[in-house]
């Protein structure tokens, strides 16, 4: 329950803190021009990717034992964790930062109902539909005695359907996906992803080791 | 007991700065996407585009009188990202 509360108050301050953002960046600015909101938005979706990311590469890091002796597996699941709040929060940032944009058009009805956007409409629908799903994975972290481990594990697995979302959702609908650092962090991200899947599958969590008791031998008195 | 204790809420301030540690890893690379991204957009998208002398094109009427002038200095609009180009295209494509 607590942790419930602060990670929706968390959710809350990213949501805050980006409206703050993207009033201030609606004000033409030296550097960013008349559409910082826009640059908000494009930065906030990169960020939230990279945030996912973590968090789904640290949640099979976790589970294998590959990092065993280096990186404490409870320093692992914070960040796990973080990672993925954080993502929420900066996805939800990259959502609300394109209404005061002027070149998308894009209203709060757009963003929150899936395939209503004036344009693209399934890609769009795709980044609203991963952010939900990514939502629900986040929550199902304080859930778990609720729902119970098998169920638990199968929503935890719908991760990996919300990265690759978000992952699609970028690259088909990204301003910056053809630029080749973008190009370049997606192909890599997923490169990642891989390895740490084959990892989780052949590094298995190392069961404790049975110790050998020697038996004491009772000893008749002659 | 005493030793669990202190074991725990050393791990549990550990984790703590790591929680930390994140949030301001994740902060600051969107500091440095944006800044990135505003800087490049800066320069590319919203940077003034050069001034477009054109010839005053005067049109006339069969009689010779004219009916409407054209050609001030004109500001050439500036290019549109990709994406505002490609809703664009959408809109045509639907017809509104």
């Amino acid at each position: 329950m607590r942790g419930i509360v602060y990670g929706l108050a968390g959710l809350a301050a990213f949501v805050l803190l980006g409206s703050v953002l993207g009033l201030v960046a609606t004000e033409p600015s030296p550097w960013m021009g008349e559409h910082g909101p826009w640059y908000v938005s494009r930065a906030a979706g990169l960020t939230a990717y990279l945030l996912l990311w973590a968090g789904v590469v640290g949640g099979l890091l976790m589970s294998s034992a590959w990092f065993d002796g280096f990186v404490h597996r409870g320093r692992l699941l914070a960040m796990h964790e973080t990672a993925a709040i954080a993502g929420l929060g900066f996805a939800a940032l990259h959502a609300l930062a394109l209404i005061p944009d002027g070149w998308t058009d894009l209203t709060i009805l757009h963003l929150l109902v899936p395939f209503t956007a004036p344009f693209d409409r399934s890609l769009n629908a795709l980044g609203t539909l991963t952010l939900y799903l990514a939502g629900i994975v986040t929550v199902s972290f304080w859930m778990r005695s609720l729902i119970g481990a098998k169920t638990w594990r199968l929503v935890h697995f719908a991760a990996f359907v919300a990265w690759g979302g978000a992952l699609w959702h970028g690259m088909q609908l990204g301003t910056d996906s053809r630029t080749a650092w973008v190009a370049a962090l997606y192909a890599l991200s997923a490169l990642a992803v891989c390895f740490a899947v084959v990892l989780r599958l052949t590094y298995r969590k190392a069961l404790p080791r049975r110790q050998e008791v020697p038996r004491e031998v009772p000893v008749r008195a002659a | 007991m005493t030793t669990g204790t202190t074991t725990k809420r050393a791990s549990k301030s550990r984790f703590r700065s790591t929680k930390l540690a994140t949030v301001l890893t994740a902060f600051g690379t969107f500091a440095l996407v944006l800044g990135g991204v505003g800087l490049v957009g800066a320069q590319t998208e919203d940077a003034p585009q050069p001034l477009v002398v054109r010839r005053p094109v005067i049109v006339v009427d069969s009689n010779g009188q004219p009916v409407a002038s054209d050609g001030e200095l004109r500001q050439a609009p500036s290019a549109p990202p990709r994406s505002s180009a490609i809703m664009r295209q959408s809109r045509q494509s639907r017809g509104s």
